[in-house]
């Protein structure tokens, strides 16, 4: 075969899979017009460290929007990434939407209370895609996370927790969790740690070397083989805006999220792992309040546990969402819809893992080169 | 002007010649004839009325890249979706495009097709499907595919800024915009309408479903008119020296509407803008008229031409959007004919400042070429204007869909204001 006809040959082979790819990738033809699927993950980066924090209780234009009360947030973080502006928080109040970005699960009625009482989840069966099907907070182990799947792959991960103090801290089950309310000296709250959800974390004995208190990330990101592959952050409650102001007489809301971004970020940015592969992602759990903005996006609708994951609407708001990265451009926009289920089967992608839970939700968008597009 | 052979011979090379096949004239445009760009007098230009007609969102290539002697690209282009798949460009067999998202045309979207000039992001912004790839040919439009062969047409034509329809819309009265998304908070800025009432000239818009400029509230409801009226005015003689003409916009989602926007089926704008070129081509004032039609802006569909800045009132909005179709009627206009020169909406408003002696409004209207250059104003004005048969057709009705937030802030919304205003509607 000469050269040219085997470059010919080449030529219809690509044009007939691109065909096949076409005619399986035309939505309007079975009435959805969503994304196409992808047939390979070559578009994906070779990120080996993910970095998540999460700030509390803000919709898209407080945040990031041109008179946002946090300007280094906004304006210098902003201008290093890409912000995704059709970014939905999936549940109200706050703890479904941490734990979704972790499994994938949705709200029951006692999560979407905040788990008042750190009450063990008690189940009724499955229901697709994943879902857990019950009541309760605390999940048996057989609800598998994310850290279930890096675990089995060989990755490594922790949960920094401001002001935890003691790894891995949670209540007694079934008690009262007196985490609720921020005190002087403890702003901790249960609740914004989804770890403590899943007892495929909290009860095995590596609990307190995985959930650690965030004193530790500044340790742990001096080098690339103490920095973990997924790193979970969340400020305490003054620092990730939720209170205003702060019992030890902080401004809180976003005035102390951005004295807090300009302590930890620049540490994370300059750490080597982020350097050579990191991708950080920094967003909020949901908008300030379900009568404020309970929108949903991404096809989320009602799950077996909850008619309204967002209380009075489908979902959590539009927060948005800043990514950095190597592999991000700098002060560029993605305007494709996402959610934290989004965030979890992206976070999957990168490191090879099967989706779990919502993240399975057929057509979902994950991050692609609109957001991965530096080159 | 800049009419470059090399430039018409290699556009008709990259077409195959296949659109000389089917064009029936059988006659080649002017390639590059020898044009002055030295306009007249005003008063001695044979323009006493200029008719402006916007429709929405559809880019150069997407629509009239089919077009000997322009530079337009169809078949053959390549882009990458969000998920690293190659996609190739394809000819668009539905007249409205239902079951598609409405292509990303928003401030930040364009940017993410922009990409810094690479111009290859028209299948990575919001929601897209191939729906932005997709393109018409000359059989498929059947007003501008006979009229943009017979006529001038602009092929460095651009919305005016990187943004949705009000800002483009803004631009077209305004030459700036005081916002960079859809909304209807009441607009104050000074307008060509404020200019012709300063310069006692007769100024007109008329609209056939929701007014625009109820943007303004009720300053301009004494100014404005339904679109019949304009059919009327026409047919009388009674042209005011500058007429804007909105098509029908409502009903986008279901793919009913007159103004082009997806999922409307096109066949409803062609129809539309030959009623227009009908009207006018027949008016006793035809004589002494220069008719330009253009769109708002690209609606999200590819094109391969990388905007520039302009100089604007802000270095926010000083990025113009993609190129649009932009169609020159006048008995002075060149016929079979491309112009190449960079223009925008506030082309056609210079148009109007000079033949009326109006200030400029904005930096960026002060700086524009005008849109007039485009006319040939060494020869006597000829008068013939072809009419074109409309073949009958049955609107495509899209399934109802959400309008998503840009779409509901677009016109639902601006219908309630104008109502609670107290204008009328049809």
């Amino acid at each position: 075969m000469s050269r040219q006809r085997i470059v010919r040959l080449a030529l219809v082979i690509v044009a007939a899979c691109f065909a096949l790819g076409v005619a399986a990738a035309q939505p309007w033809l079975s009435g959805g017009a969503r994304a196409v699927t992808a047939p390979s993950s070559a578009y994906l980066p070779p990120a080996k460290h993910v970095f998540v924090i999460n700030i509390e209780n803000k919709g898209y234009d407080a945040t990031w929007g041109p008179s946002s009360a946090a300007p280094y947030l906004s304006k210098t973080l902003r201008s290093k990434g890409v912000l995704l502006n059709t970014y939905y928080g999936t549940a109200h109040n706050s703890q479904p939407n941490y734990v979704a970005q972790i499994s994938g699960q949705g709200p029951n009625s006692q999560m979407q209370s905040d788990c008042q009482t750190y009450s063990d989840f008690v189940g009724t069966g499955t229901a697709s895609p994943g879902q857990a099907v019950g009541s309760g907070c605390v999940f048996p182990a057989s609800v598998p996370n994310l850290t279930d799947q890096l675990k089995s792959k060989g990755l490594t991960w922790r949960g920094y927790m401001e002001d935890m103090g003691t790894a891995c801290r949670h209540p007694a089950a079934n008690s009262v969790d007196t985490t609720q309310k921020a005190k002087p000296g403890d702003q901790y709250a249960v609740r914004h740690n989804p770890f403590m959800y899943f007892k495929s974390i909290t009860n095995s004995p590596d609990c307190a070397s995985h959930v650690v208190d965030l004193s530790q990330l500044s340790t742990d990101l001096t080098s690339t083989t103490t920095t973990r592959n997924f790193t979970y952050i969340t400020p305490n409650l003054c620092h990730d805006g939720h209170d205003t102001p702060c019992v030890d007489g902080q401004p809180g809301g976003l005035t102390s999220v951005d004295a807090w971004m300009k302590v930890w970020v620049p540490k994370i940015l300059a750490s080597p792992a982020f350097k050579s592969d990191g991708i950080l992602a920094i967003t909020a759990d949901e908008s300030d309040s379900p009568q404020a903005d309970a929108s949903a996006c991404c096809g989320e609708g009602p799950g077996p546990n909850s008619p309204l994951p967002g209380i009075v609407g489908l979902g959590g708001g539009k927060i948005g969402a800043l990514v950095i990265s190597p592999y991000t451009k700098p002060n560029t926009w993605s305007t494709t819809s996402y959610n934290h289920y989004s965030l979890l089967a992206s976070i999957e992608d990168v490191f090879g893992l099967p989706r779990l839970g919502y993240a399975q939700t057929p057509g979902l968008n994950r991050f692609g080169l609109d957001v991965y597009n530096a080159r | 002007m800049t009419f470059s052979r090399r430039q018409f011979l290699g556009a008709a090379a990259a077409v195959g010649g296949t659109a000389f096949a089917t064009d029936a004239l059988g006659s080649h445009l002017p390639a590059a004839a020898a044009t002055s760009a030295t306009l007249p007098a005003p008063n001695a230009s044979g323009i006493d009325h200029i008719v402006v007609v916007m429709m929405e969102n559809r880019s150069f290539d997407h629509f009239m890249g089919w077009l000997p002697g322009a530079d337009g690209k169809q078949a053959g282009l390549t882009y990458t979706d969000r998920y690293g798949v190659p996609r190739s460009t394809y000819h668009l067999k539905q007249f409205a495009s239902c079951g598609h998202a409405d292509p990303d045309h928003s401030y930040e979207g364009g940017r993410i097709q922009f990409d810094d000039g690479r111009v290859d992001g028209w299948l990575r912004a919001g929601e897209d499907d191939l729906l932005p790839i997709g393109y018409y040919q000359q059989p498929d439009l059947a007003f501008l595919g006979q009229a943009g062969p017979r006529w001038t047409v602009c092929d460095r034509y651009f919305s005016a800024v990187m943004a949705e329809t009000y800002p483009n819309r803004f631009y077209m009265h305004a030459a700036q915009t005081d916002r960079l998304h859809n909304s209807t908070v009441t607009a104050t800025m000074p307008t060509i309408w404020d200019r012709l009432a300063a310069a006692k000239l007769t100024g007109r818009y008329y609209f056939s479903d929701i007014p625009f400029l109820a943007l303004w509230g009720t300053k301009y409801l004494s100014i404005s008119r339904p679109f019949s009226t304009f059919l009327t005015d026409a047919a009388a003689g009674t042209l005011p020296q500058v007429s804007f003409i909105d098509p029908r916009f409502e009903d986008e989602a279901s793919g009913t509407s007159s103004d082009d926007h997806p999922h409307a089926d096109i066949r409803a704008g062609e129809q539309f803008l030959n009623q227009v070129y009908r009207a006018v081509t027949t008016s006793p004032n035809w004589a002494r008229t220069l008719l330009v039609v253009n769109f708002d802006e690209w609606g999200g569909f590819y094109d391969h031409v990388a905007p520039a800045t302009a100089p604007d009132v802000s270095p926010q909005t000083a990025l113009r959007g993609f190129r649009v179709p932009a169609l020159v009627v006048s008995p002075q206009a060149r016929r079979k004919f491309v112009a190449h020169g960079t223009y925008d909406h506030t082309s056609v408003l210079k148009a109007i400042e000079w033949r009326w002696g109006l200030p400029a409004l904005t930096p960026r209207d002060s700086a524009a070429r005008n849109i007039a250059e485009v006319l040939d104003f060494g020869t006597p004005p000829n008068l013939s204007a072809p009419a074109f048969a409309q073949p009958p057709f049955v609107a495509a009705a899209c399934a109802p869909a959400a309008l998503s937030g840009p779409e509901q802030a677009e016109w639902p919304d601006l219908r309630t204001k104008a109502l609670a205003d107290g204008w009328s509607l049809p």
